[in-house]
């Protein structure tokens, strides 16, 4: 029974209609206020972003709302700095006293497990902030969520992030995948679970092409510039005469200008195994009688991306305000629904919503949105 | 489905109502009354203004709440006239709950504040002398390592005659001066005890009472536990403002931290006026140094690199500051009545300003570190 309201067309159930100039508008009054408050500010601009987009979006007819409270990120912000920042900051001077007192293995120890502490931390906030935003999200009066608190999630990261350092990425989408089906299996709508479950051997195929080809221009890089890897080599030695002789020097520059194109190379090779690694996770991904699809191919992305940097550039970083709009209306314009939910069947989400903001996250500088 | 309607209702207007309960969506007609709105249809409901909130009104629809279920929404597309919602609360209105908040929040943080103006120079010095040699010494020796680095200057004639200056002018612990190939003039006390003098300094000053009198000030710094004050506030302050504020917390931050020097420089000058009469040096070696601070804009070498430049400001804040003539003057009433002996032998003199003549000439080729 589809009961589509009379006089909105037909056609993409995710419709976005937020416009770029009012919302730039907004954003300048806020940037203000933020800089007068010295940045206390900020957690309610986020929450107005957010609310806005949100708004802005209906899903069959019918509007997200978000329901968050900037009161709400401002209070995770400072349980972080009471929880996180105040040891960190003991960690780091033990570690400063250990390395005055010539104990650098010690405080080499020490670096590493704070690096690899801080690896854990990462996969937490991630959940975290996730779980946050989702308690506060909701569609048809129906509250989304989250059923685990991150701990597992954040074990989980962990030894994806592991994995890709022995292996140097080779493993990406094995750990994309996991990550993914761990995140959005825990995710709920109302009383409906979410199921997300992406096989990482589909993602090989767009993986495999672009990891050889990073090798490649990365391999490539080195051995055209092979006078400049010895010479900086040696600069990161510490010997200083060889950063003095300006052949050196020039085959230094030219190695790191082949590094540079390699490193665009292999970003452009990966934008075709993110684009495919989107269209798979999210039509791997379901609730109810609801399937998802992305319909963003590796020129959409291109697209994206490089109109993101023409824009702030163009703007002189003005076009900064804009991104998250951007961001929220590629994902919204190229996100797809096939069947239908039971809507009779969802009730409302029963889930404890937690009661302060993503203040690790904002530590961490994660998310888009 | 076409929407119910009957001649009763001509200026009835579409929407949709979802109970909170489930995710089912409900066709009603809104049409107001007296005392608020009426839905008809999938759903019969009479609704009172002062239980009504709006959730938002943009252009596209109308969404309204129910302070009695916060799920409850009811959506109308069209917008509802504006004369129908007339009494009804905003959502994001202020409400008492919010306002205790805030008055919670503020008072707290103005206390904070107030609390740190008043009596947090006074928790410093208190707290300071608390912090062990064991943590302050490595400290200050990791710190002076990172500043001055290669181009610590090593004569042992110029330690020696160092040490003997030191111990003449008496300190309340063990002192380790550090003679910097730096050009312009200054000086630093880090914690543990750690002072730093450049070759400026040195050069341009009159004789050995001047550099006595700046190291003896340096030595009132210590005896003061000023840096290792520094660093407590740094890692309170400073993380609090930078988790909380964003970045541009943290330019506010370093105002705090020249702030809170004026008072120290104070006690520096009369630690090292008192330590000059019991040494029987002359205080107009360190009038003399204040005397060039004052005048001798432009007469310092250019700071090569931002480090430098860096530094070289600490000094320039000094000099433009308007307690400096106070300072002066302070210090030449004292001198009136003393100095006798000269600080140093001829012999020590001249190994100090030989200090760094076994460094290689060409400065400018350590510029990178």
């Amino acid at each position: 029974m589809d009961v589509r309201v009379a006089g909105r067309p037909a056609g993409d159930r995710v419709r976005f209609e937020g416009q770029s100039g009012l919302f730039f508008g907004a954003q300048l009054g806020r940037l203000i206020l933020t800089i007068l408050t010295l940045g206390i500010h900020r957690f309610w601009w986020k929450t107005a972003i957010r609310r806005r987009l949100w708004a802005d979006t209906t899903v069959d007819g019918d509007p997200l709302e978000y329901r968050g409270r900037g009161i709400e990120m401002f209070v995770g912000a400072l349980l972080v700095f009471a929880v996180l920042l105040v040891p960190l900051s003991v960690v780091s001077i033990v570690q400063a006293v250990l390395q005055g007192m010539g104990l650098a293995w010690a405080a080499g120890l020490l670096q590493l497990v704070l690096v690899m502490g801080l690896f854990w931390l990462f996969g937490f906030a991630v959940y975290r902030a996730r779980r946050y935003m989702l308690s506060r999200t909701s569609w048809r009066g129906i509250r989304a969520g989250m059923t685990g608190n991150g701990v597992s999630y954040a074990w989980l990261s962990f030894r994806m992030t592991l994995l890709n350092m022995v292996t140097l990425g080779f493993a990406t989408p094995y750990a994309d995948a996991r990550r993914w089906n761990a995140l959005w299996g825990d995710a709920m709508f109302g009383t409906e679970r979410v199921r997300a479950d992406v096989d990482w051997r589909t993602l090989t195929k767009s993986f495999w092409p672009a990891y050889a080809g990073s090798i490649i221009a990365f391999g490539l890089a080195f051995a055209m510039g092979f006078e400049g890897v010895e010479a900086a080599g040696k600069a990161l030695a510490g010997d200083a005469g060889a950063t003095m002789d300006p052949s050196v020097g020039f085959a230094t520059l030219k190695f790191y200008g082949y590094l540079a194109i390699a490193f665009l190379a292999s970003t452009f090779l990966m934008l075709g195994y993110r684009a495919h690694f989107h269209q798979e996770a999210l039509g791997a991904t379901a609730v109810g009688g609801l399937r998802f699809g992305f319909s963003a191919t590796t020129m959409d992305w291109l697209k994206f991306y490089a109109g993101n940097v023409a824009w702030v550039v163009l703007t002189l970083g003005v076009g900064l305000l804009l991104l998250r709009f951007r961001l929220w209306r590629f994902w919204m314009e190229h996100l797809e629904l096939y069947g239908e939910l039971d809507t009779e069947e969802i009730r409302q989400s029963v889930l404890k919503a937690p009661v302060q903001g993503d203040g690790l996250a904002d530590a961490f500088d994660i998310g888009g949105i | 489905m076409p929407t119910p309607s009957t001649s009763a209702a001509s200026d009835a207007r579409p929407a949709q109502l979802f109970d909170g309960e489930t995710a089912a969506r409900r066709l009603v007609r809104v049409t107001p009354w007296a005392g608020g709105l009426q839905l008809a249809g999938e759903a019969e409901l009479l609704l009172a203004r002062a239980e009504l909130r709006l959730v938002s009104e943009g252009g596209q629809r109308t969404v309204l709440g129910r302070f009695d279920n916060p799920d409850w929404r009811l959506v109308a597309e069209p917008p509802l006239p504006r004369g129908w919602l007339k009494g009804v609360a905003r959502a994001d209105a202020v409400r008492p709950r919010d306002l205790r908040l805030l008055a919670v929040g503020l008072g707290g943080a103005a206390a904070v504040v107030a609390m740190m103006w008043l009596w947090g120079g006074v928790v410093l010095a208190a707290a300071a002398p608390l912090v062990p040699d064991s943590v302050t010494g490595p400290l200050g020796k990791g710190m002076v390592a990172q500043l001055v680095g290669e181009r610590a200057c090593e004569s042992p004639a110029a330690d020696a005659a160092l040490a003997r200056l030191t111990a003449r002018i008496g300190a309340p612990r063990p002192i380790r001066v550090t003679v910097a190939d730096w050009p312009f003039a200054n000086a630093f006390a880090g914690p543990g005890g750690e002072i730093v003098l450049t070759r400026g300094l040195i050069e341009k000053a009159s004789g050995p009472d001047e550099v006595a009198g700046v190291l003896a000030h340096e030595i009132g710094h210590v005896a003061h536990h000023h840096p290792t004050q520094a660093l407590l506030r740094y890692y309170g302050v400073s993380l609090l403002a930078g988790s909380v504020g964003g970045r541009s917390a943290e330019l506010a931050d370093v105002g705090l931290a020249l702030a809170s020097t004026r008072e120290a420089e104070r006690e520096a000058d009369a630690h090292a006026l008192r330590a000059l009469a019991v040494a029987d040096v002359s205080t107009a070696g360190l009038a003399a140094f204040f005397e060039r601070q004052l005048e001798g804009r432009g007469a310092a070498a250019e700071p090569e690199d931002g480090v430098q430049k860096m530094l070289a400001e600490v000094g320039s804040w000094a000099r433009t500051h308007p307690a400096d003539a106070e300072r002066l003057a302070a210090i030449r009433a004292a001198g009136a009545e003393t100095g006798a002996r000269p600080a140093m032998s001829g012999a020590d003199w001249a190994a100090l300003k030989a200090a760094c003549a076994s460094r290689p000439a060409d400065r400018g080729a350590e510029g990178a570190d």
